[in-house]
């Protein structure tokens, strides 16, 4: 009897100090950050489900110590011990961010890692110093283990099926370009100012979205108040590949050209290529 | 110590059964052929691939006849075999039946938009998760729905699933939202299975759940109706497993159902309202039942601890409650109110037709076969609940009081369908399905598994099939309409439909040139400029009238510019494609836009670049962003150099 009960205790140990390392491991694999597919498929779901397997074994008791006749039971418990696991795990992740959050601690990788480690340390510990978990963890036999194939095989197949259908709808490719000005005092609201007859440059980007941009330079138009300008001066620059998100290719370029003689608030306008879309309109203030 | 199991005959208290013994029809050779699993998993995948080709043929522009009908194939394809499999009686596996049912019944929604946010509200989680994970702040504002700053259960969960898996933020809510879901199910399996003391019950709850309106899109939606649903049904199952145990246990399911309410408040506040309206019914029934018991010999004796355990549950709920409105989310009372204030006026002014309601039913693109369904399913279930009444009417006393309440609860949702005739009920009522279903699963549960004996109709499996299929398609009809169904081609002025990547990189791009700032936009490119680019927008109403900068012919007035001035919206973003075609939804900047119905006209727009004080500052082929100096309104402006 005495035996049994010290192996019984040292399986318990065994078990929970096996345990505390797999949570230690796993809040140091997230909060490193290691790879996505490490914290993906390890850290995040030994987290999860030892804060919600312990959290289940708090609310319902350990399964060993059901009474008589609890074989047979056809009632809720077996169905809350697979489902209970992913519940309180989800709930152990909201409180942590709710604490993180509402006691001023910045929501970042590693204070969510110690935070949700710390959390399924906590229920680890309760549950199996509580005495509600008793012994080492229960392993599948070779029935489970064949439902369990069964299941990954269905998993399989139903996420092949879903890539598929996906897959079946073409993606719209969106081709466009966008012609944006590269001055950030007039994007601050701030006019552009020379004095009378001096030169003024406006420095602009063209981004081609879904397709290239034509190598050819661009044809540059400048009015000011409704005439043309004069002294008009084009840098193209050159077609480069897009460094944003979507941009396939992108041509800098800039324009100068004379302020009027006589003083006054003006509106530029400025096309760039034949699309006259592409058009910025700005506003220059001469001074005498 | 007593353990959580309640099995047919052993709840603690409870009399002989009084629907009789639980009845399993014997499954045929056929049927077992028919509905083995690995027959429903190729239906399944099958049914998948099938609705993902009802999306091509919609987002190719296909005619809707065709595309709702290889939809619906899709959708009984992969569907009927799981359910017949689930209602002909697989004890052992319901659970993996009802897992698969969850996958199922989430994955049209996952098809319609896998990689982006597309509904309204998804912009405005998406971008509330971002921006917590961006800032390390819990309660960010929101631009497109700001009461969502104050209930962060879903963004700051997102935040965390994110941190922890490195996954990209939209997949991370994804994963959020399809866990609530599937524990959804899981929730109404164990209420039913507790409250009606079958497992056959349990998993039949289940998929009547999976029935409700909301369930296949509008709570499969990335936002927070997803995640507090789910919350809502486990407090109340939980609450019930609580009143049916003794001792430790009880206590541990009842701080377990407190956990989830309060998980909930933090997440919705619709739900929490509901939840709280629910426990409070709920407790009040189990506590007259208590009062009222053993004095006639066909009641259950009396169990203190029951009432006491629905009041426990409503209390710790409703001091939560007070202490989130109270402490973080005061402005939920301002934003609730005009709903409920306005849908009951609507609702009097249509009863005295007085023309306040709106149309149901009427010209869409959903075929009349669909439209029928819609129609019908109502009446389907309202059948269903009055055969459930009369066979509850005489043995009503044998059933315990929760159960009861919440088969009550369950009957409003057959009045609610009429505030569907009201614009300001129209959504909430779609929004209380997913509460009061859980009663409609009972009482549908409670039809099929105790009634089936003694009523004819529910013992013919084909008429269960058609009803089902009925009920299905008519409900996912009435939940939402075609274009948050279906993907489509470009269609302006619908939320989901007007998506453009020009808009999403035209707000990126304004973003990282003029940084955090505030935007006059319309309603359907505010969706992405909020979203995408984070920026801060204009709410046009009669008192701050926006729109006044594109829908009217001349300058704005000196009222708003000095609005738009102190408050510091500085860009005007405009889409001219306003200008070709009127918004589907019916307006640009919301009800009170003076060209509610029809296309701006494109001088309105071309005068911004003639106007001293707005500069062109980004431009695409449909839009244009000008950056505003109002303080120059009416100064001159020279001509030629």
């Amino acid at each position: 009897m005495n035996a049994d009960r010290t192996s019984g205790t040292a399986a318990r140990r065994a078990a929970t100090l096996a345990l505390t390392v797999a949570v230690c491991a796993a809040t140091a694999l997230a909060a490193v950050p290691s790879p996505v597919p490490l914290r993906s498929l390890v850290a995040f779901p030994v987290l999860v489900l030892v804060a919600g397997h312990h959290g289940t074994a708090l609310v319902l008791g350990h399964r060993a110590r059901r009474g008589a006749g609890a074989e047979d039971d056809p009632g809720v418990d077996g169905l809350l011990r697979v489902v209970l696991p992913v519940l309180l795990g989800m709930l152990s992740l909201l409180a942590v961010v709710l604490l993180l959050g509402l006691s001023g601690i910045p929501i970042s990788t590693a204070s969510v890692a110690v935070g949700a480690g710390s959390a399924a340390l906590a229920l680890l510990l309760i549950a199996r110093w509580g005495a509600a978990l008793p012994g080492a963890p229960v392993w599948a036999s070779r029935g489970a283990a064949r439902r369990t194939a069964g299941v990954v095989v269905s998993v399989l197949v139903l996420c092949a099926a879903v890539a598929g259908a996906v897959a079946l709808r073409p993606t719209p490719v969106e081709r466009y370009t966008q012609l944006a000005l590269d001055e950030p005092d007039v994007v601050a609201g701030r006019w552009l100012s020379a004095p009378s007859g001096a030169p003024v440059t406006l420095r602009w980007t063209l981004r081609g979205h879904g397709s290239a941009l034509p190598d050819a330079e661009p044809a540059v138009g400048v009015t000011i108040g409704g005439a043309p300008a004069s002294g008009v001066r084009v840098e193209a620059g050159r077609v480069e590949p897009g460094t944003g998100p979507g941009v396939v290719a992108e041509r800098r370029g800039a324009v100068t050209f004379t302020a009027p003689a006589a003083a006054g608030d003006y509106r530029v306008r400025v096309t760039v290529g034949p699309d006259t879309s592409s058009l910025l309109v700005v506003g220059l203030r001469v001074a005498p | 110590m007593t353990h959580l199991a309640t099995a047919p005959g052993r709840d603690p208290g409870a009399t002989a059964d009084p629907g009789g013994a639980e009845v399993d029809p014997p499954r045929s050779a056929l049927v077992a052929r028919t509905t083995s699993w690995p027959v429903v998993i190729a239906a399944a995948a099958t049914g998948t691939l099938v609705v993902g080709l009802s999306y091509r043929l919609s987002a190719a522009g296909d005619s809707p006849s065709r595309y709702y009908a290889t939809f619906w194939a899709g959708v009984l394809l992969a569907l009927v075999p799981l359910t017949v499999r689930i209602a002909t009686g697989d004890r052992g596996r319901a659970a993996w039946g009802v897992a698969l049912l969850g996958v199922l019944t989430y994955v049209p929604k996952l098809l319609r938009n896998p990689a982006a946010p597309a509904y309204h509200d998804e912009y405005a989680h998406w971008r509330e998760a971002v921006d917590v994970l961006s800032s390390g702040s819990l309660l960010p504002p929101n631009a497109v729905i700001p009461i969502v700053q104050f209930y962060p259960g879903t963004s700051g969960l997102t935040a965390v699933v994110q941190r922890l898996t490195g996954l990209p933020v939209w997949t991370s809510g994804q994963l959020v939202v399809f866990t609530a879901h599937v524990l959804a199910l899981f929730a109404v399996f164990v209420i039913a299975q507790v409250h009606l003391r079958s497992p056959t019950a349990g998993a039949l709850g289940a998929v009547i759940y999976a029935l409700n309106p909301s369930k296949m899109y509008f709570d499969s939606q990335y936002a927070y109706e997803g995640l507090a649903v789910a919350l809502f049904l486990w407090a109340l199952a939980l609450a019930g497993l609580a009143a049916r145990a003794h001792g430790r246990p009880r206590t541990a399911a009842t701080a377990a159902a407190v956990l989830c309410g309060a998980g909930c408040v933090v997440t919705h506040h619709l739900s929490t309202l509901f939840l709280l309206l629910l426990l409070f019914l709920v407790a009040i029934a189990t506590s007259i039942r208590a009062r009222t018991a053993g004095r006639r010999r066909d009641t259950r004796p009396p169990d203190e601890g029951e009432a006491r355990t629905w009041w426990i549950v409503f209390g710790s709920t409703a001091v939560t409650t007070a202490a989130w409105l109270g402490l973080v989310a005061r402005p939920t009372l301002t934003y609730l109110s005009p709903y409920f204030g306005g849908a009951v006026g609507e609702l009097s002014g249509v009863l005295k037709r007085q023309g306040t309601g709106r149309a149901v039913l009427t010209a869409t693109a959903q075929p009349l076969w669909e439209r029928g369904a819609t129609a019908l399913a109502p009446v389907v279930v309202g059948l269903g609940c009055l055969t459930a009444l009369l066979v509850l009417r005489r043995a009503h006393r044998a059933w315990r009081a929760d159960t009861l309440a919440l088969m009550a609860f369950g009957l409003l949702y057959l009045p609610s369908v009429l505030f569907l005739l009201t614009p300001s009920g129209a959504e909430g009522t779609r929004r209380s399905w997913a509460f009061t279903y859980v009663g409609i699963a009972l009482i549908g549960a409670f039809l099929v598994v105790h009634a089936r004996g003694r009523i004819p109709v529910w013992r013919s499996p084909p008429v269960l099939l058609l009803l089902f299929a009925v009920v299905l398609i008519g409900n996912v009809g009435a939940g939402l309409n075609d274009q948050y169904r279906f993907p489509k081609p470009f269609t302006w002025g619908s939320d989901t439909n007007s998506a453009s990547a020009e808009a999403r990189t035209v707000a990126e791009q304004l973003a990282a040139a003029a940084g955090d700032v505030r935007v006059v936009t319309d309603r359907f490119t505010g969706l992405q400029v909020a979203a995408y680019g984070g920026l801060d927008l204009a709410a046009p109403s009669v008192g701050f009238p926006a729109w006044g900068l594109t829908q009217t012919p001349g300058d704005p007035d000196v009222p708003l510019v000095q609005s738009l001035v102190t408050s510091r919206f500085d860009y005007l973003v405009v889409d001219i494609r306003m200008a070709h075609e009127p918004a589907y939804n019916g307006n640009n900047y919301g009800p009170e836009d003076p060209l509610a119905g029809r296309v701006t006209p494109i001088e309105r727009l071309d005068r911004l670049d003639r106007v001293p004080w707005a500069s062109r500052i980004i431009t695409t082929e449909h839009l244009r962003v000008y950056r505003l100096d109002l303080g120059r309104l009416g100064a001159p402006v020279a001509s030629g150099p």
